[in-house]
């Protein structure tokens, strides 16, 4: 049994007498154990879906179960096993961060006694301990984000609806919460994270879903997506010196290079601290033919022959520093999705 | 989720609020600003009594006089207090919490909704309690003094604590509704002010304007509230008002509580079933006490007149008369009108009256009508004479028929002119002052003087002044017009209420927002029952009335009045259709309403449903096509 279930759930908003549809027909299936990256731009309807799911929110059509239970017909059942973040909410005034847990974990009715060793879990989880006697307007906004994160683990919940945890955080706010999702992984749980931004999700969601005007446009495992959307995925091949010529010749290997782009003279850094700076590669012009830098080229061959490529050029005597093909580049598969290239 | 005891006690809002609100120095500050500011009056009176008797003896003021006095110094702050303080509090108790985004954190949780109202409403509760209390110590000198009954005392704090509730409910109901922390707060001091007006104005008015049926039911409401009668019984004064305080507040408090809910028709029924004994237990304590005052002449050694019992039907009439546009208001959903005879047929099922949908307004409020009726005949019955019921009204009982239409004239004194009109008796001095005379429902006799510059004042005596003629016995003359009695009574009644649901309904469908149909709504209640009151008044001893008079026939408790005083009830009215019964006037009235209402609205939720139907799409269509695809692990 899925642990999420989605059949053609829509969503219109009444205004007036007319109806915004906001969600037109979306079906989902995830296992437990999924992590699920719900990408689309701002106003796509991922707030819409994931308060459909909190209960918080009546779908106008379809249904929605999470571990067999239907969302509309048990929303205190669902309430129980689901975890929810959602994308602004605020905290009370005048109130100590374990406080605020403790007024959580008693709303969560968990027995009296077990609070305090579960308060000082979450707190540790999330890395707030030392903020345990802090009031909690005295926090920052990562903080305050890790915080409401802790208050959603503290009954345990076997499916966490995530609304864009990472919005508004500086880049090293944003690794603290990626970290704390993948610990989030580790433990097992089911999780769907919604995003704006896509290089945060790459890192950590096993299955996407790209959602734009209500329409979820693909769903599925990450890399399949890529290369389905794609049609190719992506080498980098390095050299030291003589990438003009290096150029020439991927170039003319036309039956199982599509493009081939010139993205800098040096080696792109896998692990970018800052998500927002240009993770695509931008194409420049080779400006001295006889210095080295990187190539990117778009490879549609077979998956297992990639090393012809290298074959040829070391033959060639260019001198390959390296050669490898990077991360999956979800921006890439978003651009070429919401610009309709579906192959 | 199951029931659990332990819950109830540990209610993390309410453990949040205290701990909020006594945090820090602020909450200590107003306790103690608060205590000082009562001890300096007590001071300031306690030092004038002192000095006065150090100066005159004992001759000085009276202990016991200066004892309630300081009572009344130190009442008076506390009563401003719970009414203006608690709502402050809680008005911004939920809207609040929606402001800063924490109210869907807090209803994803396992407090069940009631717990997070109960916590709202006890910590404000428990705030303005403790500054009540505080006072205790202070009101002790008032003892020291005397001048004041410890029951008194008692009753003070009784009701103290009953008015925070109700008014702290009444907070949170608004907060629950309104868009914003303003607008309630708006909401809620509005209806504070209404209610204020409604308590001060209209028993001093009853009490001033002399004997008819309203001004009985008034009186025998009052004495329900304040514990004088109870089913019968002497509560100590006060319980019933605390209790009618407290049910009205639960009530709000539910209302509140279902707007919390994730969907709140399925909880409709809560609020449904406190209105029900909001209105049906003073009811039946006040047809108990109109049974006791004619057939047992209870009141009678206090020279009550009392009337046939049938006059107390008007409370339940004019109740929820005031009730309808609460009940029949509302949206209607796009499937409700698509359907919407099936629904209001629907509505008279079990199932819908639990569910509390817009259509089963009519049904519910048309059981509560019956209930009504059922409880009145449930009270003859229980005093042993369940048939007498049906044969309650003023006819049935042998009251004398159609009055003179002129005053009579009386013989009396000479240079004076005397002449008795209902049951008062007026005299006109030569000098042009005069003196009206009537018996009030408690009994004493009020003289309305009328000097010669056009002033006048009123008093209250015990017994009939000796310069007025008594009132003359007036013969029966002719046979008496039609009145019906309780069936034909309820009939009306349940026409009225049928008629006004459905015309409700209809606003609510033209407006297509509830606050505006309520409006609507109450604002015609209001014109119907004064308008008429007010041509009847403005017209006094004059021929030409005006045509508002005729919109009697829209109030639902004229019938009963009719039924109950079928002696004086034409003296002044001139009606349309002439002497025919009220209760067939006001049926016929509110049942061509209610056809009306059924036509409009019939047209109204079919453009309801067609515009749900052809329901436009903002989103531009995507070019994409759409790989749908589920997300199904490849295994
Ligand atoms: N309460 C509402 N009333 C009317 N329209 C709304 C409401 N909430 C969201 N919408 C609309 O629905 C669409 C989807 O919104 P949302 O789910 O918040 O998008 P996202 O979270 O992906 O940014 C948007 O066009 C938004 O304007
Ligand atoms: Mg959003």
């Amino acid at each position: 049994m899925p642990m999420i279930e989605i059949n053609h759930l829509r969503k219109e908003y009444r205004e007036g007498n007319k109806a915004k549809v906001a969600l037109k027909d979306l079906s989902l299936e995830l296992e437990q154990g999924d992590i699920f990256g719900f990408i689309g731009p701002n106003g796509a309807g991922k707030t819409t879906t994931i308060k459909m799911l909190a209960t918080l929110l009546i779908p106008t059509a379809g249904t929605a179960s999470i571990n067999g239970i239907n969302v509309v017909e048990h929303p205190e059942k669902i309430r129980a096993i689901v975890g929810y973040m959602p994308d602004f909410f605020g905290v009370y005034d005048d109130i100590k961060v374990w406080e605020y847990l403790d007024f959580f974990a008693s709303a969560y009715r968990l027995p009296r006694d077990r609070r305090p060793s579960i308060i000082d879990d979450v707190l540790a989880l999330t890395d707030l301990t030392e903020k345990k006697d802090s009031y909690v307007e005295s926090l920052s906004r990562g903080m305050k984000q890790r915080l409401c994160l802790a208050k959603t683990l503290v009954h345990d919940p076997l499916v966490m609806l995530l609304d864009e945890p990472a919005s508004g955080l500086d880049p090293r706010a944003r690794i603290e919460i990626r970290e704390l999702l993948k610990e989030l992984q580790s433990m097992g749980k089911t999780i769907i994270v919604s995003s704006h931004i896509l290089p945060e999700m790459e890192e950590f969601c096993n299955k996407i879903g790209i959602i734009e005007s209500g329409e979820l446009i693909v769903a599925g495992d990450v890399k399949t997506i890529a290369r389905s959307v794609r049609g190719q995925h992506n080498i980098d091949v390095v050299v030291l010196d003589e990438i003009g010529r290096a150029h020439a010749i991927l170039t003319g290997m036309s039956d199982v290079v599509r493009e081939v782009k010139f993205v800098g003279n040096r080696r792109r850094s896998l692990s970018d601290e800052n998500p927002d700076a240009e993770t695509q590669p931008m194409e420049r012009r080779i400006e001295d033919p006889s210095a080295g830098g990187t190539l990117q080229i778009g490879y549609t061959g077979e998956p297992d022959e990639e090393y012809r490529i290298l074959q040829v050029l070391v033959q060639a005597g260019v001198r390959v520093k390296a050669f490898y093909t990077p991360e999956t580049d979800l921006e890439d598969v978003f651009l070429r999705v919401t610009k309709g290239v579906v192959s | 989720m199951p029931f659990n005891a332990a819950n109830l006690i540990d209610n993390p809002v309410l453990t949040r609020e205290l701990r909020v609100r006594m945090r820090g120095a602020r909450a200590y500050w107003i306790l103690a600003g608060y205590i000082g500011m009562l001890a300096v009056l007590v001071l300031i009176r306690y030092y004038n009594f002192w000095s006065d008797t150090q100066a005159m003896g004992s001759g000085g003021s009276n202990a016991a006089e200066v004892g309630h006095e300081l009572f009344l110094w130190i009442a008076l702050p506390q009563i401003f207090l719970v009414f203006f303080i608690t709502p402050a509090i809680t008005s911004g108790a939920i809207t609040i919490e929606r402001e800063q985004q924490t109210l869907d954190l807090l209803v994803m949780t396992h407090v069940a909704k009631r717990t997070i109202i109960t916590g709202k409403l006890l910590s404000a509760v428990a705030f303005s309690a403790l500054l009540i209390i505080s006072s205790v110590p202070l009101m002790s000198i008032c003892f020291m003094l005397g001048g004041t009954a410890p029951v008194q005392i008692f009753t003070f704090y009784m009701e103290m604590i009953a008015g925070s509730v109700t008014i702290g409910a009444m907070g949170l109901m608004w907060s629950s509704v309104a868009k914003s922390t303003t607008y309630a707060v708006i909401a809620t001091y509005a209806t504070l002010f209404v209610l204020m007006l409604v308590v001060l104005i209209v028993p001093s008015v009853s009490r001033s304007n002399g004997t008819g049926t309203a001004s009985l039911v008034i009186l025998s409401f009052e004495q329900t509230l304040t514990g004088n009668y109870f089913l019968g019984y002497k509560l100590v004064d006060g319980v019933g008002l605390a209790a009618l305080c407290t049910i009205f507040g639960v009530l709000m408090a539910a209302m509140a509580t279902a707007r919390l809910e994730t969907y709140p028709e399925r909880k409709g029924y809560i609020p449904r079933i406190l209105t029900l004994l909001m209105v049906l237990i003073p009811f039946t304590s006040m047809a108990a006490w109109w049974y006791d005052a004619w057939y047992n002449k209870r009141f009678a050694a206090a020279g009550l007149n009392a009337l046939p019992p049938i006059g107390c039907m008007c409370l339940p009439a004019g109740m929820i008369m005031l009730l309808t546009p609460i009940f029949s208001t509302g949206s209607l959903e796009p499937e409700q009108a698509r359907q919407f005879f099936r629904s209001l047929l629907r509505g008279w099922k079990p199932s819908a009256l639990r569910y509390g949908s817009l259509t089963s307004a009519p049904a519910f409020l048309a059981w509560l009508v019956l209930a009504s009726a059922a409880l009145y005949v449930g009270v003859f019955a229980a005093k042993g004479s369940a048939k007498s019921a049906f044969r309650s009204g003023g006819l049935a009982l042998g009251q004398p028929g159609q009055p003179p239409p002129a005053p009579l004239v009386i013989p009396c004194k000479p240079g004076e002119a005397c002449s008795a009109q209902g049951s008062t008796v007026t005299v006109a001095h030569p000098d042009g002052s005069s003196e009206a005379a009537s018996v009030v429902p408690n009994g004493q006799v009020q003289v309305l003087k009328t000097f010669t510059n056009g002033r006048s004042s009123i008093t209250f005596m015990r017994a009939w002044p000796a310069n007025i003629p008594r009132l003359p016995v007036i013969p029966p003359q002719g046979p008496p017009p039609p009145t019906g009695d309780l069936v034909q009574g309820i009939v009306s009644l349940v026409a009225a209420i049928l008629g006004f649901s459905l015309f409700c309904m209809s606003l609510t469908a033209l407006f297509r927002t509830r606050w505006l149909a309520m409006l609507a709504a109450y604002v015609l209640v209001f014109t119907t029952s004064l308008a008429p009151e007010i041509a009847l008044q403005t017209n006094r001893g004059g021929t030409t009335l005006s045509a508002w008079i005729n919109l009697f026939y829209l109030n639902p408790m004229e019938p009963f009045v009719q039924i109950c005083e079928p002696a004086s009830y034409w003296d002044q009215r001139t009606l349309l259709f002439g002497l025919t019964p009220m209760w067939l006037g006001v049926t016929i009235v509110w049942c061509a309403i209610g056809v009306v209402s059924l036509i409009l609205l019939l047209f109204c939720t079919r453009q309801i449903a067609r515009s749900a139907d052809s329901a436009i799409e903002y989103l531009p269509a995507t070019p994409v096509k759409a790989a749908r695809r589920s997300v199904r692990p490849t295994q």
